[in-house]
Order: structure tokens, then C-alpha cells, then sequence
């Protein structure tokens, strides 16, 4: 998925093109939304199983026929599936995402309450790891053939390496044996440090190899040449000019990364015992909870979308050329 | 007055000291006012030289001299590329100027930013006294609309725009010495004339220059000293007057007698390296003027391209629907059979899109394309293929034309393989043309359908492979080889014999040279007029080298802004040229190098 499908770059010139860029923009995003709740709501039914006993508590419940029979009437259940899929494409339509059914609540304050914590991990896990990343990056392209190979070694160990076996050990190394933070998330800041660490280490990986690379192509650049031949430092090159060539890579990709941590989020909320907006994903797809899945799916979705516009507003600012073009 | 900068046997290398030298013992000194050029071909150690200089010779380089002094004072030729005697050094004492400054200007960065950075780092001026003097800086390089252009950055600049930001960045902190390194390699003529202009104005404020250059055209307008480097070693060196006007060593005479400009068309510009069937420069001679009578008896030929009005117009991104901008503007031409057709132009000119046309890769708005008298483009893909092998292409960057993964014998093997290629090429007559119908007859060999090759199918083509390399002077073993692994001009060679390979009455060359080092061309420009001769093939030769256009072509075609501004032979164009662009053109080109040609 690589965001909204539409115009790249809208112009600057004369204000048509611009509104055509951006009724495409319009047009790309719900398509997007609308292919993501229909997918959900299709994919919930391949999953075996009554969603009319899901609503009375789950399997476990024991429910009577008649009281099934009631909830399938109440919830239009009886309907075929392609009448249940229009109604609640009508629903979504006019911005009523329902109630949720397991929790009896509505699906967007449900929402409300959790989004906050996975924004927050989100947004510093994403801060983290491009700090990471770059300093690993300026560190390994800083001359030395063991600095380079030590760098591209850890960032690919960083890229493979799955968000639960690293949950475990930081776990294991930071809570168990050193005792210096919590093992299970607490509201205070140290509860954050191991979540968001979890999810920051693989992403710096990806993004680090994307950053190396390119900040050795500009220091191998005629452009570096010429400015070392002005005398420019050492810490000049890679500020003035190395440095805004190797994010640009990073830029683009963190557009991608988003979607990536929240589906880490499933795994680090659950992991650490913390709120959030994937562990009610994991759980309320565990109860087939429809209208909570697909809810929790658009407000992704709809994030995607908005990270996607404002990557490409960071590209524009970092790379004039897109801004010329 | 002593030197600004004094060098006394000079060795660089790369790998352990001592060991695989690129520059090998080279002494020279650079007075104010003065200009030493540097000459050489690729791979000379002549770039090396010049960054030695300031001390950016390289990662794994070693360095050692006699003697290497900025105004007065020792190098620090020990010390650390990024030290802080070396910085103070290069910009404030020595200024460099690199070629290609579409990629030696940061693309990120406004021009200002790039010039100011040299002032920033060298003196104490603040940031507004910066911007001024960055102004002044421009306005001395001869930038249009300094205020304007300050701020916008490599991108959005002419050619030649860049290269006047690229020289203002050398001159910027009043450097005692400017080192340029190819300074005017990628640009067109009126504007190389420009920066030369520029260059001398800079010499004459009492800088002293080193200019590093291939051309010698532009080392013999601007030098007073020149080296000639080869392999590292200087094989000549002495007043640019007397190296130049009476060359001394053979290779520098190579050099100069490889300059294709003021040698008449059909002479012979490489020493007969390996070309089949050169004979003694008499037997050469004489078959040029055989040549040069030649059109006359190869008009009753008829037209073997003929042009009608074409043109093409591209929608041009970020401006009102339906404003476009006009690349080819009714263009009418005719290449007689057998004879070169030259069309010259400079950069934006297009030629190229008018080459693509012609190729029947773009399709024009108006206007038709026949060949061999019969339509070609405009019209549907299939209704061409029949006749594709009628025509090959040539182009500059004959690497990037390859597929990377295979083999030389594959590409050309690839080549042959084409529904409708002739069995015997250099067997010219022996296809029956039809104009108009699309389809020829083949006397004999494999059927125009192109069946799977078959054992001895295999090994028939084994032997058209080998031919075809034979034919453009590179060994049969070039076969196995990949084209990474080959020089330019092998390159360029398998780029020719993968054009002939269908067996084609008429090439398109779009600039085939113009990457090449001089002796190189020399070769491969020996090597199309072997090729026409021998097989009587057409040429389309496009190139922006009023010099190579000339020693090519039998007429002439001058092209700007989408228009045939000028049309006639070769010898009425250059002799008398009648249009006003024509003429500044022609102006610009500077005199050849050398010892006065004997025509």
C-alpha cells in the first residue's frame, strides 16, 4: 500500500491544476477507506463461527436459540450478507461506526479512549528510531571499513529481528535482571521506555539502511568534492550538505513505517499489558466484534492517509526540486 | 617573480606507497597571470594532478614530491585530507572549479548558500556582506539577474548558469591560484566560448590558472605553459605555442592529428590501428576524392530518408492546459544514398526529437517520415517492423543502450535475431526493395520469419557474431565479454556492430562521439566513414561538434529552437554561411589546434 493514489505533485501555478490535485487526493483517500472497511468486513465473516453468539458473550455463552434468533432480528443478522455489507456502508457513509458489540459502548468513544496511548508510543517510537538510525548512519559512513561493516550489521540485525522476541529480552535484560524499568506498562514515563524502544530498534534498522546508503552517495557526490575543495570541515559536509540527502529516503519511508507500528502496536500493547488502539484490535477481532474491527480499521486507515499527505509535505520541504517540478 | 604555486616531481598512487602510481613525476609552476594546461586523455593522472593539489587526491592515496609549494610556503602533503592546514589552504589559496556542475553544485542547495559557504569559511564577513559579495561575484562571472538567481539552486540553472555559479564558488574567498578541472567539457559551443571568455578575464585580474582540459582546441586558446600527461608521465611539456605548434613528441602529434576539424572529409584521422582494408594514406586519399565526387552518381539512388514537415509539440507540465512547447517545428530534410547528412545544434535544439521521429520511437503531430521512398512514420508499429532493419541506431551512451547481463556475442546474437534481417549485410543489392509494399525478398539464407535456431543455425550465427566484430575492429574473443568490462570505444564499437547487425541502409548517430576521448573518436569516426564506404551506408550524424560535423558530412543541417535554420553542402555552409545563427555558431568554434593543416 503505498498511500493515497493521486497526484504527486499538484502545481503551483495557476489554481486548476491544484484543485485537481487535490479532488484526486480527495478521491484517492476514500477509495482507500472504502477498500479497507469492505475488506475487513469481509474478511471477519471468512473467520468460522455465529457472530450472533459472539454478541451474547462468545462461544462460552451458552445462549438459547431464541435469544440468538432475537439478536440476529435486532442486529439485521438474518439479512443476507451483501443487504448487511450496504447497511453498513450507509452507516459509515454518514459517520456512525455503531456500537461496538462486545462492549456494549460506542465504537468511536471506545476509539477515543484508547488512540491517545498508541499515538503516543507511535509518534516516539518513530522519533527514537530516527534518531537511531541516523546517528548510526553518520557514525558508520564516517570513514573505516569496521565502522561501516559493524553498521550495516546491526541495522540489519535491527530490520529482522520480530517485536515479541524483542519485547522478551528487553524485558528480560531491563526489568528481570537489571531492574531498571517496569516489565509491564505502567502510566508514568519509564512504563514507555520498553515499549516504545520495542518498536523503535526495528524500524531504525530499516530506516538506517535507507539513510546509509544515501548519505554515502552524497559523500561520494561531485557536490562533497566541491565543497571540501572550498575548505568546508568535516562536520560542515555532513551538516550543510550530506545530511538533508540521506533523510530524504528516510522521509519517504516513514509514511510506510507509520501503518508498520501500529500493526507493531498489536504486538507491544499486548506484550506490555498496555491500552491502546491494537490491543482492542486484537481483542475485538477475537470476539468478532464487527463494528468495533472495522472502526479501529478506518481510523488506521484514515491515519495512513494523513501521514501520507504530510510525508509528502516533509519531501516538498526537504527536496526543492519536487517543490519545482 | 616567484611562483603562486611550484611543483617538482610529483608522484601519486593509489595502494601501498610507492606502489600503482597514476601520476609519475610531473614539475611544473603556475605564475599570476598565467595558465597552465594540463592535456591528456582519460586515466592520464591529469585530474589526479589537480587534486593532489589541494590535497583531495583520493581515499588509499599516497602522495610524495620534491617540492610542492602554495605561495612560497610547503604543502602539507603529509597531513590528513580534512586537516586544518590543507582547509585553509583550498579556497583561500586555491580555488577548484570541477566539471559537470550540474552535479558539483549540492541540488539541495541554493547557489548563494554554495558560493557563500568559501566567504563564510574564510573571512570574518557577516552574513549580509556575504550576500553582497556573492552578488558582486555573479554579476563578475556574468550571471543574468544575480538577485534572482542567488537564490535558486543547480536545477533550475542553464548549463552554462551552473558553470558560471561553479567558477564564482572557486573565485569566492580571491584565491591566488584557480585550479578547473574540464571546466567547459559538458557545454555547448557559444557557450564554452563564453566561459572561456570568463576564464581569460579571470587570468587577466592576475590569477593564475591551471586548466585541466582533453580539448586541445581550448588549451591552445587559453594556456601559456601546456603538459601533455599520458599514463601518468609527461611526454611533453614546454610554451603552449611550441608544444602545440610544433609538437615534438609522437603522441602529442597523434593527439593533434586526431582532431577532426579543418580535415577534410574521408582523410583518415587515427593511425591505420587494426582497421581492415585501410590502405597507405594515398589509397585513402584517393578514395575520399572518389568520395567527394561520389554524390552526384549516388543521387540517381534516389533518397534513402526523406523528412516532409515534421513536428512535435510536448504538453509542458505545470502550466495551463494546452499551452505546450514546440521541439520540432516543420522540419523538412532528405539524405541522399550513401552519403552523410549532418545536423548540428546545440543542446534544447532538438535533435534528438527529431532523430526519434525519424526512428519512428516518437510519433509526429504533422508531418511524414518516408523511407527508401515508401511511408514510415506516422503510423502503427507493425506496419514498420517488416523494414526495422533498414535502419539502426547509434547513440552517445552506448553502456547504458546494453543490457548489463549479457554477453557481447549475446547482444550482437540478439541483434541478428529480428524477423526480416539479411542474410549477407554487406550483400546490399541483393534485396529486392518493393517501396510501398512493406515486405522485401531475400535471395537466400534464413527466411524473414525468423525460426528457431537449429545446431547449425547456431553456429551460422557464431560466424555472423564474429564478422560483425570483425567488421568494427574488435577481436572475436570480444564476444564473450560484457560490456562493463570493455573501454569507451570498444564499447562504442559493439554499439555500431549491434546497429549493422540487421544489415541497415541508413544509421542514426546521435552524438556517437561525443563521450569519447579525442584519439578514441578519432578511431570510431574512421570507422563510420570505413563503414559507408564499404557498405555505402546513409548517415543521419547528429552532434553538437562543428568540427566532427564538418569532417562527416556531405551536408549540412543546422537545427535551433525546433527549425532547419540553415541547409546546403557541407562546404557552402562553413564557406558562407547565410544565416545569422550559422555564423555565431561558427564564430564560436575555436581555431584547430596545431600546426596549420595542409589541406
Amino acid at each position: 500500500m503505498s498511500g493515497v493514489v493521486g497526484a504527486r505533485r499538484a502545481d503551483a501555478r495557476g489554481w486548476g491544476p491544484l484543485l485537481r490535485g487535490l479532488l484526486l487526493r480527495l478521491a484517492g483517500a476514500v477509495f482507500v477507506l472504502w477498500a479497507a472497511a469492505t475488506l475487513t468486513f469481509f474478511g471477519l465473516r471468512l473467520i468460522p463461527g455465529d457472530p450472533a453468539q459472539a454478541l451474547l458473550g462468545g462461544p462460552g455463552s451458552q445462549a438459547s436459540a431464541e435469544a440468538l434468533a432475537q439478536v440476529r432480528a435486532e442486529n439485521g443478522l438474518d439479512q443476507p450478507l451483501i443487504l448487511q455489507y450496504l447497511a453498513q456502508l450507509g452507516r459509515l457513509a454518514t459517520g456512525d461506526l455503531g456500537t461496538s458489540y462486545a462492549q456494549k459502548n460506542s465504537v468511536l468513544s471506545i476509539i477515543g479512549s484508547q488512540i491517545g496511548g498508541t499515538l503516543l508510543l507511535a509518534v516516539l517510537a518513530l522519533a527514537v528510531a530516527w534518531l537511531i538510525a541516523l546517528g548510526l548512519a553518520l557514525w558508520a559512513t564516517r570513514g573505516g571499513r569496521i565502522a561501516a561493516a559493524v553498521g550495516s550489521g546491526l541495522e540489519i540485525v535491527a530490520a529482522a529481528v520480530p517485536h515479541f522476541w524483542l519485547a522478551l529480552v528487553l524485558v528480560l535484560i531491563f526489568s528481570t535482571t537489571l531492574r531498571w524499568l517496569p516489565a509491564v506498562s505502567t502510566s508514568g514515563p519509564a512504563g514507555l521506555v520498553l515499549p516504545v524502544l520495542t518498536l523503535a530498534i526495528p524500524l531504525a534498522g530499516f530506516l538506517g539502511q535507507v539513510i546509509r546508503e544515501s548519505v554515502l552517495d552524497a559523500l561520494a557526490a561531485p557536490f562533497t568534492l566541491s565543497a571540501r575543495a572550498r575548505g568546508e570541515t568535516e562536520n560542515g559536509i555532513r551538516w550543510r550538505h550530506v545530511l538533508r540527502h540521506g533523510a530524504l529516503p528516510g522521509i519517504a519511508l516513514s509514511g510506510w513505517a507509520f501503518g508498520w507500528l501500529i500493526s507493531g502496536a498489536v504486538v507491544v500493547e499486548t506484550v506490555f499489558a498496555r491500552p491502546g488502539l491494537g490491543r482492542t484490535l486484537l481483542n475485538a477481532v477475537q470476539l468478532r466484534d464487527v463494528p468495533l474491527v472495522v472502526g479501529v480499521v478506518l481510523v488506521v486507515a484514515l491515519g495512513y492517509v494523513l501521514v501520507t499527505v504530510l510525508t509528502d509535505g516533509a519531501s516538498r520541504l526537504a527536496d526543492p526540486r519536487e517543490r519545482a517540478a | 617573480m616567484s611562483a603562486l604555486l611550484r611543483v617538482e616531481e610529483l608522484r601519486v598512487g593509489f595502494g601501498r606507497r610507492g606502489t600503482g602510481s597514476v601520476v609519475d613525476g610531473v614539475s611544473f609552476a603556475v605564475h599570476a597571470g598565467r595558465a597552465v594546461a594540463i592535456v591528456g586523455e582519460s586515466g592520464s593522472g591529469k585530474s589526479v594532478t589537480a587534486r593532489t593539489l589541494v590535497g583531495l587526491a583520493g581515499a588509499g592515496s599516497w602522495q610524495t614530491a620534491e617540492a610542492l609549494e602554495v605561495l612560497g610556503k610547503p604543502a602539507p602533503l603529509g597531513a590528513g585530507p580534512s586537516s586544518r592546514a590543507w582547509r585553509s589552504i583550498r579556497g583561500r589559496q586555491i580555488g577548484l572549479v570541477l566539471q559537470d556542475a550540474l552535479v558539483s553544485l549540492d541540488p539541495l542547495r541554493p547557489i548563494g548558500r554554495e558560493i557563500g559557504d568559501a566567504i563564510r569559511l574564510h573571512t570574518p564577513l557577516s552574513a549580509a556582506q556575504r550576500t553582497a559579495r556573492v552578488l558582486e561575484l555573479l554579476e563578475a562571472v556574468g550571471m543574468p539577474d544575480p538577485a534572482e538567481r542567488i537564490g535558486q539552486r543547480s536545477g533550475e540553472l542553464s548549463g552554462g548558469q551552473r558553470q558560471r555559479a561553479l567558477i564564482a564558488a572557486g573565485l569566492a574567498a580571491d584565491p591566488a591560484v584557480l585550479i578547473a578541472d574540464e571546466p567547459t567539457t559538458a557545454l555547448d559551443t557559444t557557450v564554452q566560448a563564453q566561459i572561456l571568455a570568463l576564464f581569460e578575464t579571470v587570468k587577466a585580474r592576475g590569477t593564475g590558472l591551471l586548466f585541466i582540459s582533453h580539448d586541445l582546441a581550448v588549451v591552445s586558446r587559453i594556456a601559456d605553459e601546456v603538459l601533455v600527461m599520458r599514463a601518468g608521465r609527461v611526454v611533453e611539456q614546454g610554451p603552449a605555442a611550441e608544444v602545440l605548434g610544433d609538437p615534438q613528441h609522437e603522441y602529442t602529434k597523434a593527439l593533434l592529428r586526431a582532431v577532426p576539424a579543418g580535415v577534410p572529409r574521408g582523410r583518415r584521422l587515427s593511425e591505420g590501428a587494426g582497421a581492415p582494408g585501410a590502405g597507405a594514406q594515398d589509397a585513402v586519399d584517393a578514395a575520399a576524392a572518389a568520395s567527394l565526387e561520389a554524390p552526384l552518381d549516388l543521387m540517381s539512388g534516389g533518397s534513402v530518408l526523406e523528412v516532409r514537415d515534421v513536428r512535435k509539440t510536448f504538453a509542458v507540465r505545470g502550466r495551463e492546459r494546452g499551452d505546450v512547447r514546440v521541439a520540432v517545428d516543420g522540419v523538412s530534410l532528405e539524405i541522399a544514398r550513401g552519403t552523410t547528412l549532418g545536423l548540428v545544434g546545440e543542446s534544447g535544439s532538438g535533435k534528438t526529437t527529431l532523430a526519434r521521429m525519424v526512428l519512428g520511437l516518437a510519433t509526429p503531430d504533422s508531418g511524414e517520415v518516408l523511407l527508401d521512398g515508401a511511408p514510415w512514420a506516422p503510423g502503427p508499429e507493425r506496419l514498420r517492423r517488416a523494414r526495422r532493419p533498414l535502419m539502426g541506431a547509434v547513440y552517445q551512451d552506448a553502456l547504458s543502450s546494453f543490457d548489463p547481463r549479457l554477453t557481447v556475442g549475446q547482444i550482437l546474437a540478439d541483434a541478428l535475431d529480428v524477423p526480416g534481417v539479411r542474410a549477407d549485410p554487406r550483400d546490399r543489392h541483393s534485396p529486392v526493395a518493393e517501396p510501398g509494399s512493406g515486405a522485401r525478398t531475400y535471395p537466400s539464407g534464413r527466411d524473414a520469419a525468423g525460426a528457431e535456431p537449429t545446431g547449425a543455425n547456431r553456429a551460422a550465427r557464431a560466424d555472423r557474431v564474429t564478422g560483425l566484430l570483425e567488421d568494427v575492429g574488435l577481436a572475436a574473443e570480444t564476444a564473450g565479454m560484457r560490456p562493463i568490462h570493455l573501454s569507451g570505444g570498444q564499447r562504442q564499437r559493439v554499439a555500431i556492430a549491434r546497429a549493422l547487425a540487421p544489415g541497415p541502409e541508413l544509421l542514426i548517430c546521435d552524438e556517437p562521439v561525443s563521450a569519447l576521448d579525442v584519439s578514441i573518436q578519432a578511431q570510431i569516426l574512421d570507422l563510420f566513414d570505413e563503414l559507408q564506404r564499404t557498405r555505402g551506408l546513409s548517415y543521419l550524424f547528429i552532434s553538437h561538434d562543428l568540427g566532427v560535423i564538418r569532417h562527416m558530412s556531405d551536408r549540412v543541417a543546422v537545427m535551433k529552437d525546433g527549425r532547419i535554420v540553415e541547409h546546403g553542402t557541407t562546404e557552402a555552409v562553413f564557406a558562407s554561411p547565410a544565416d545569422a545563427y550559422t555564423r555565431t555558431l561558427l564564430a564560436a568554434v575555436l581555431p584547430p589546434p596545431g600546426p596549420a593543416r595542409t589541406l
